[in-house]
């Protein structure tokens, strides 16, 4: 009995059975099997797609080696001396946050990045245009 | 005159929800104003809570008749009288009764999705499978308290409580509106509540079932994913998963289909509307009328809290087969993979890849557990449609 002929048995049997009580014959028999059946299914079924994934990797994938040094810190701000304003406490944490991010994108394409200088951007300078892009692309966070 | 006019009256006050009211509805509506505070001042899940816990109110109105629950018990369903005789939330509950619903709200989650970490690391699809296990391991609890008599469950109402432990929404709404109508109010709003509790629930067994060793696991940088890979992945799972259980192809079909949507580049405008502004209006459709199924007769039960509490049971043992599987693979693995990332593969997208990052940071603040953790957590969603396929293969 192959995979497809013992679920479609089941599907048979519970099209029955589906009305059993626990005192019911069979009924023990239909739930063990359902628990086996399910994990072992969900199981195959991603097995086959981890297959298949990985069959994409080598024939489309590009492998990149992991670049070398391997940073083990948490990205470290160096902000050029003579550009950096006044930066207050609020300002000090975007600021690590948003290098943060950008260090993480950065090591996802094997790049590394140094902060040369920190200067907020006058928001009355902005166009309308940019404000509804930058308003748009952020309104999910 | 006079008397007339105080007659009219007196009827229009007799036919007033003040004369019918039940204690029971009266209870179903502080619950839902309960629900509704969850939402809005505690921020539990608000875009599926608020709506789910008005239209719970809005049932519970005597009078109203804005939802006839005995139009929806039989196998089938009277649409003529539906069309004819239902209220507002009737008629867009057949949206829910047709199964509708939910796939849309699966492509508009297919747009937002980024199935790159899972690309990149295929062997996640073990963690998403593993974390399905709460379901059928909750079936099996189920079952065996119907044995003791404390509550009388059918075969077809069990399997609707165990997807709870999916932890995804669309997929427990998908199956119980089709296995077991009558709860989908209390399970719709179990599945959500613990969805919302997925930062309070997962940390205590991710911490009770690693060491602090396995914890502070780095793992190695993901492989870039190329673009065609990301455009030939939903389409290879559609077909796939399709052949193999062709009851999940509702769920998954649309899944992948928002996410080719996104991937091909070339139909920003669908994904824009699939991913905003038909998603909202599914969103308030779909919670209205779960809430609304959840009428006095139905929820306050102690079916209800049996729901409750075997809906945790089914959320933590995911939780734990997921993060058990990740300590198996940190040892066949040789140490390379972090067991924190296992209990990600519930579905509660992307929170409980969150918590992956926020457990691993606890122990090490250099750990970046995020994009790894995405994989199980994506993966989990396909695992969860494709055991939901299976419960309704076996018992639809």
């Amino acid at each position: 009995m192959n995979y497809m002929d013992m679920f479609n048995f089941m599907a048979l049997c519970a099209g029955d059975s589906v009305l059993l009580t626990p005192s019911d014959d069979g009924y023990w028999g239909l739930v063990i099997s359902t628990v086996i059946t399910g994990i072992a299914v969900v199981f195959l079924v991603l097995a086959i797609l981890i297959a298949l994934l990985y069959l994409m990797g080598a024939i489309l994938g590009r492998k990149k080696k992991s670049p070398e040094p391997v940073r083990t810190e948490v990205p470290v701000v160096q902000p050029a001396s003579e550009t950096v304003e006044e930066v207050c406490e609020d300002d000090g944490e975007v600021i690590a946050v948003i290098s943060a991010a950008i260090a993480a994108y950065g090591e996802a394409e094997g790049k590394q990045y140094r902060i040369t200088g920190v200067k907020r951007r006058d928001k009355a300078q902005r166009s309308g245009w940019s404000t509804a892009g930058v308003i748009e692309n952020t309104r999910g966070f | 005159m006079v008397e007339v006019f105080l007659e009219t009256v007196a009827d229009l006050w007799q036919e007033s929800a003040f004369c019918n009211i039940t204690l029971p509805q009266g209870i179903m509506l502080l619950i839902s104003f309960v629900l509704m505070y969850l939402a809005i001042v505690k921020g539990y899940e608000p875009m599926l809570l608020l709506p789910i816990a008005f239209g719970m109110a809005l049932t519970n109105i005597p009078g109203a008749e804005l939802y006839h629950p005995e139009f929806f018990l039989t196998t089938n369903v009277d649409y003529g009288q539906v069309l004819h005789d239902g209220g507002l939330l009737d008629i867009i509950y057949l949206g829910v009764k047709l199964q509708l619903f939910p796939p849309l709200i699966f492509l508009g989650i297919g747009c937002m999705t980024d199935f790159g970490p899972l690309i990149a690391n295929p062997k996640s699809f073990f963690l998403g499978a593993a974390a399905q296990g709460g379901i059928f391991i909750t079936f099996l609890g189920a079952c065996a308290l119907s044995a003791t008599g404390i509550v009388d469950f059918s075969l077809k109402q069990a399997a609707s409580i165990a997807i709870i432990g999916g932890a995804d929404g669309p997929t427990a709404i998908y199956l119980t509106s089709k296995l077991a109508p009558e709860m989908l109010g209390s399970i719709a709003v179990a599945a959500y509540s613990y969805m919302a509790l997925v930062p309070v629930i997962q940390p205590p067994i991710m911490r009770a079932l690693t060491t602090k060793k396995e914890r502070l696991v780095k793992m190695g940088q993901l492989r870039q994913v190329t673009k065609r890979e990301k455009i030939i992945f939903p389409i290879a799972v559609t077909v796939i998963v399709s052949f193999l259980v062709p009851s999940a192809t509702p769920l998954v079909g649309m899944l992948m289909l928002g996410n080719l949507f996104k991937e091909s580049g070339v139909v920003e405008r669908l994904v824009k509307t699939a991913s905003n502004e038909l998603m909202n209006i599914v969103t308030i459709m779909l919670g209205v009328t779960v809430g609304a199924t959840a009428t006095a007769a139905n929820f306050l039960s102690v079916r209800t809290i049996m729901i409750i509490v075997l809906g945790l049971i089914a959320f933590c043992i995911g939780t734990a087969c997921g993060v058990l599987l990740g300590k198996l693979m940190y040892v066949l693995s040789g140490g390379k993979i972090n067991p924190l990332i296992g209990s990600a593969g519930v579905s509660a997208v992307p929170m409980a890849a969150r918590v992956s990052q926020k457990v691993g940071q606890e122990e090490n603040p250099s750990n970046f557990l995020l994009m790894h953790a995405m994989g199980p957590n994506v993966a989990g969603v396909i695992g969860s449609a494709v055991a939901a396929g299976v419960l309704l293969a076996i018992f639809g």
